[in-house]
């Protein structure tokens, strides 16, 4: 049986047309207060304990958040690098990974699932902390920027939730990755975050068998996530 | 208790919890979803009334007891909550109105907290445009009753009663829904013209192979 990838979300950003650069302690301020606070781990963590600092080098700052093998995963759940330029990527394990489902059904759970209202949620802070980091630069909200939000390790994974919800069993994904890119300022986030994550998360779910999900639910879950905080 | 988005689980599981009906909010016995029959064919009735008037809620495998309350019914089990399958109900109910028309369903099945049960709830949204008009008359199979009457317009009054359009009140009500949701989507191609002026051209396609090249970086990095 073939080596089978871990789930993972994965987003980078690049300005247009952009001749600006920042400093490595401008990036990391800006990092800092972009945090969103809708979750208990956001996306882009900026920790200041011993030994869980970023690291600035020569082209921007990184940070990389380890994890211990032996609860299974990779060996990291977070890895994000943050440029000069104000270019910035980062990646997140899914948290699938990591554990079983919270419930079980009478024909069990999946071996290798996604959880979909988890990965709502986590497109959604993901856009959103998209735009929060260049409002924190200083980048002006209808300055246009590339954003991409793409998925990987889908390859054998059941379309399945983290919530007492139901689902049809067997849709399994053929395909590794799910990909989308598009061009956006700060301005259509905020104005368009239902449509764009309603847009990026079908984008993904189609792999499973076709699957989707009504617009009433992605809506009530994306609300979910705009309302809630840590 | 309202219905909020946010809190759609914990409403949901209030439906199951604290049962009440209401307009909004209607409870059927443990039956299972059929054809032909006076149950399945007043439930049709119910769901065309509920979105007519606004939208709302269906809760299966509840009774009254004999103290008037509403109660999960003892009749109630997995296998009746099984036949409300999304795809189908969705079939009939449609099948119930006329063409063009489509009802907007979700089927969500919700364990109750005490006996374990899963309850099919069926949530309704309102009608967008024209309220929903009954296709054909059909008579149910098991007590020859006259249920669904063809060109009726089912409505949910307050008092959760669901009967043919009839009163000024009733017009009043329906015509007030259709004039509203009009203006709501008047305002949506509105909301959409400004979102098209808000929205930047495309990128040009250096500035997405630069993107693409970062992103490759920066992945080999992360998952070195």
């Amino acid at each position: 049986m073939p080596l089978l990838r871990p789930g993972y979300l994965e987003a980078s950003q690049q300005l247009v047309g952009n001749g600006r650069r920042w400093g490595q302690t401008e990036l990391l301020r800006a990092a800092e207060r972009a945090q969103l606070r809708n979750t208990g781990w956001p996306m882009g963590v900026v920790l200041d304990g011993e030994g869980l600092r970023p690291t600035p080098t020569s082209t921007g700052i990184h940070f990389r958040m380890h994890r211990d093998r032996n609860e299974g995963g990779p060996g990291w759940e977070d890895f994000w690098n943050f440029r000069l330029d104000g270019s910035y990527y980062l990646a997140r394990v899914f948290e699938e990974e990591f554990g079983p489902p919270s419930f079980q059904v009478s024909g069990g759970h999946p071996q290798r699932a996604i959880w979909f209202d988890t990965r709502i949620w986590r497109v959604c802070e993901a856009v959103m902390h998209s735009a929060a980091l260049y409002r924190e630069l200083g980048v002006p909200p209808d300055e246009p920027y590339l954003l991409s939000v793409n998925h990987g390790g889908l390859e054998q994974r059941e379309f399945w939730t983290s919530e007492m919800r139901f689902v049809r069993r067997g849709k399994v994904s053929d395909e590794d990755c799910a990909t989308w890119t598009r061009q956006v300022t700060q301005d259509l986030v905020v104005a368009e975050i239902k449509s764009l994550v309603a847009e990026i998360s079908r984008g993904l779910f189609v792999l499973f068998q076709f699957t989707e999900i009504p617009d009433q639910t992605m809506f009530e879950i994306i609300e979910g996530f705009l309302r809630s905080r840590i | 208790m309202t219905y909020e988005p946010s809190e759609a689980v914990t409403f949901r599981q209030r439906l199951l919890t604290d049962p009440g009906e209401r307009r909004e909010a209607e409870y059927k016995a443990a039956l299972p979803l059929g054809t032909q029959d006076s149950f399945t064919l007043k439930l049709l009735r119910q769901i065309q009334g509920i979105a007519n008037g606004g939208g709302g809620w269906l809760v299966i495998g509840f009774v009254r007891g004999s103290s008037g309350l509403l109660a999960p019914d003892p009749k109630h089990s997995d296998a009746v909550a099984a036949t409300f399958e999304p795809t189908v109900l969705s079939k009939r109910a449609n099948a119930a109105v006329f063409r063009g028309q489509h009802l907007r369903l979700t089927v969500f099945h919700e364990v109750h907290p005490t006996t374990g049960l899963r309850h099919p709830i069926i949530s309704v949204l309102g009608f967008e445009r024209s309220p929903f008009v009954c296709r054909s008359s059909q008579t149910a199979s098991d007590n020859g009753e006259l249920i669904l009457e063809q060109g009726a317009v089912y409505i949910r009054r307050h008092g959760a009663e669901t009967s043919k359009l009839c009163t000024p009140e009733d017009w009043d009500d329906v015509i007030s829904r259709a004039v509203s949701n009009r203006r709501s989507e008047t305002l949506g191609e509105l909301s959409e013209l400004l979102k098209q002026m808000m929205s930047p051209n495309e990128a040009p396609a250096p500035a997405i192979e630069k993107l693409e090249a970062w992103t490759s970086q920066a992945h080999e990095m992360a998952f070195r």
